[in-house]
């Protein structure tokens, strides 16, 4: 069943991942008219294959955003990353309510925006579900997810606009910069590890999978003022999961970390902060003691990362918890089209495409 | 006496290449800058000597000789027939235009006015482009039998319009925006080819990969697979009787050999040949062509030729199966 053809949508973010499959799936499969908010005319070589309207604008112009929201009948929020001058917080938070306040004076009738199961820390006891609390970690990304969440419920609830917010995990597939080409690459050139030998529950989300959700979210009445997590809803570990990657590259198997190894924890809490570090010593023209520092800390931090992981994956992939779905399922009539194999069929047709020449899976005439 | 030369769009082409070598050249002046966004030619203009700063071309046309244009392909036409009206000479940055449509009226206009039309395709003042043709015999490889190029990478070019991903300003995507280079290079050393099948991933919108297969007159055959969302190796390849002849498509000079199964490293190019010297071979092409009254190395008939390619390739296009709009396995509503 088609929901928006001949509706007007905006999607924020529709250069990214999640955000191009969407814009794709809307034109190809719903017919609905697409209007993209570009900020970066070179991130849209993927989108710009398809009949979309490209406006020019971001988060933090105003006058842009009520441009590109004018006409439109639901708004699907996508964007998110790191300002040039103020970090997520900035992006998320100022650039939400920007858009918030367009949604508002044209009248949009439903938004949608891609939060994180971040939103709600590290390490939930037991099953994850929908109820369990808003956990502020001091992480830029994760603490925005949080304050951002809040202002799109409360706007809504003040301004009567129908807002649906969705919690998805570990987002995969074609184009997954976090979860299938970094992966890749690291097992190609030695440097993925396991986590506990890939035991830890994966609760990955293919990225038609959430795709659907959002088309469910922006029309479904029963989603209004709800966030909803969102997964694969598959029982797989990460070795399942990632196993699949590595037999594509033809390797039988893949090193380990111990998250019970008080060694590799602590080496593994260095990587993060040598990466801190090394994130505020950024920028040029810098003193020479400065970049002396940045030198020493660059040639440490590379030689820890041939060995250890971050502690932020080490966490991600050591958790035991699985996610609970039945809410979506419930209100959004959410079932997971992609299985594992139907996902891993469709991503690895795409790796051999456009990863094929750099993994050496082909050569550059196939 | 030195040609006064306008440089008509202030994006990133202009600042990063044809401002720096105007300014070099001792057959030139940088005489004028021109964009739509004038505090944008006023910078430019004041950082680099001093030059004119306009908003149009008719503000500073009456203190030229002749114009770049570094303006986005759809606005060539009017601007080649602007400039020629106003008896300027014009080296058009390429694609020459849009469609050849519109490359015909520009060198009507050229020719009706008595300017030069130069094509911007400047590989074309690479030496291993105009040496590639005779390498293969001087290292006794035999005839070239195959033609094989691939590019690709994440696109990043700093576009001011984002001209090249708007399909209101352009009419295709990665082969027309960089592809003409390679293709033009093709038709250079293998004529118009007789036959093509090509394939692209657009739909309905601009394409980011390519696939064309081609066979040329003499019986060549080749192949270009471009791309600008992938890695792919930047390269050219003639695969011969005997051998292969390869080539960074970046390369001056520098070339391999592989026969009989070892691999030599040459250069046909002389040791202070760069890339700053093959656009300054340009920039001297067009001056003299001016001066001498003789046609440019690549004029409007030539920057018309790969527009006639490309819009064949357009037209008889093969939707690629991208795997990211494969259909969706039991989806129900």
């Amino acid at each position: 069943m088609v929901r928006y053809a001949g509706k007007q949508v905006l999607v924020t973010g529709g250069t990214g991942f999640v955000g191009g499959r969407l814009v794709e799936r809307l034109i190809l499969e719903e017919g609905a008219s697409v209007r993209v908010l570009v900020k970066n005319w070179s991130k849209a070589v993927w989108v710009s294959r398809y009949r979309a309207d490209l406006s020019a604008g971001d988060l933090l112009d105003p006058a842009a955003l009520c441009e590109a929201v004018q006409g439109c009948a639901v708004v699907f929020h996508c964007a998110s990353g790191p300002a040039a001058n103020g970090g997520y917080r900035r992006t998320n938070i100022e650039g939400t309510r920007n858009l918030l306040d367009a949604c508002k004076a044209s009248g949009v009738e439903r938004l949608v925006y891609i939060s994180s199961t971040a939103v709600h820390g590290p390490n939930p006891l037991g099953t994850l579900t929908e109820e369990a609390p808003y956990v502020l970690l001091g992480r830029d990304y994760s603490d925005s997810k949080v304050e951002t969440e809040k202002l799109i419920f409360a706007f809504g609830r003040d301004h009567d606009l129908p807002v649906s917010v969705l919690r998805p995990s570990f987002i995969w597939g074609p184009r997954s910069h976090l979860f299938t080409m970094r992966q890749l690459r690291e097992m190609k050139n030695g440097t993925f590890r396991y986590i506990d030998e890939g035991s830890g529950a994966c609760n990955a989300i293919y990225v038609d999978n959430l795709v659907d959700a959002m088309l469910r979210a922006g029309t479904r009445p029963e989603a209004v003022n709800e966030a909803f997590l969102i997964t694969d809803g598959l029982e797989i570990t990460w070795k399942d999961f990632f196993g699949q990657y590595a037999t594509l590259l033809g390797i039988e198997r893949l090193p380990s970390l111990s998250s019970e190894s008080a060694v590799t924890v602590a080496a593994c809490r260095l990587v993060d902060q040598l990466r801190g570090i090394l994130d505020r010593l950024q920028g040029n023209p810098a003193p020479f003691p400065r970049k002396v520092v940045r030198r020493t800390v660059r040639i440490l931090l590379t030689e820890l990362e041939k060995r250890y992981c971050s502690y932020w994956d080490m966490e991600k992939y050591a958790r035991k918890e699985r996610i609970d779905i039945s809410k979506a399922r419930r209100l959004l009539g959410y079932a997971p089209s992609y299985g594992l194999c139907e996902g891993m069929r469709d991503t690895l047709a795409w790796v051999k495409d456009q990863m094929g020449w750099e993994l050496g899976l082909t050569t550059h005439e196939e | 006496m030195s040609i006064r030369i306008g440089i008509i769009g202030c994006g990133a082409i202009a600042e990063e290449m044809h401002i720096p070598c105007v300014l070099r050249a001792s057959e030139a002046t940088l005489s004028a800058l021109v964009d739509s966004d004038f505090a944008r030619a006023s910078e430019l203009a004041r950082i680099n000597g001093g030059a004119v700063a306009g908003v149009r071309l008719d503000d500073v046309a009456d203190q030229l000789d002749a114009v770049i244009l570094a303006t986005p392909p759809h606005t060539h036409l009017s601007l080649v027939q602007k400039a020629c009206s106003r008896g300027l000479h014009v080296l058009c940055e390429k694609p020459l235009a849009n469609t050849v449509a519109e490359c015909e009226l520009m060198i009507d206009a050229a020719v009706k006015a008595g300017k030069v039309l130069a094509a911007g395709h400047m590989y074309r003042f690479f030496p291993i482009r105009q040496l590639a043709m005779k390498l293969p015999s001087n290292h006794n490889l035999g005839y070239i039998r195959k033609v094989i190029a691939t590019e690709g990478k994440q696109y990043s070019w700093p576009t001011v319009t984002g001209y090249t991903v708007r399909r209101d300003m352009v009419p295709g995507g990665v082969m027309i925006n960089a592809g003409i280079h390679t293709l033009d290079s093709f038709i250079d050393w293998f004529g118009d080819p007789v036959d093509i099948t090509y394939e692209d991933d657009a739909v309905g919108g601009l394409e980011s990969n390519v696939r064309l297969r081609l066979n040329f007159r003499d019986g060549v055959r080749g192949f270009f697979r471009q791309s600008r969302t992938c890695s792919l190796p930047y390269r050219i390849t003639f695969i011969c009787d005997l051998g292969e002849l390869s080539f960074s498509t970046n390369s001056i000079g520098e070339y391999t050999i592989i026969k009989n199964g070892t691999t030599e490293m040459h250069t046909c190019a002389r040791e202070n040949i760069d890339h700053t010297a093959c656009w300054h071979a340009q920039l001297l092409d067009f001056v003299t062509s001016i001066r001498e009254q003789r046609p440019p190395l690549v004029d409007g008939a030539e920057g018309t030729r790969v527009m006639r390619l490309i819009e064949n390739c357009y037209t008889m296009k093969k939707a690629r199966s991208m795997p990211s709009y494969a259909p969706i396995p039991g989806a129900t509503w």
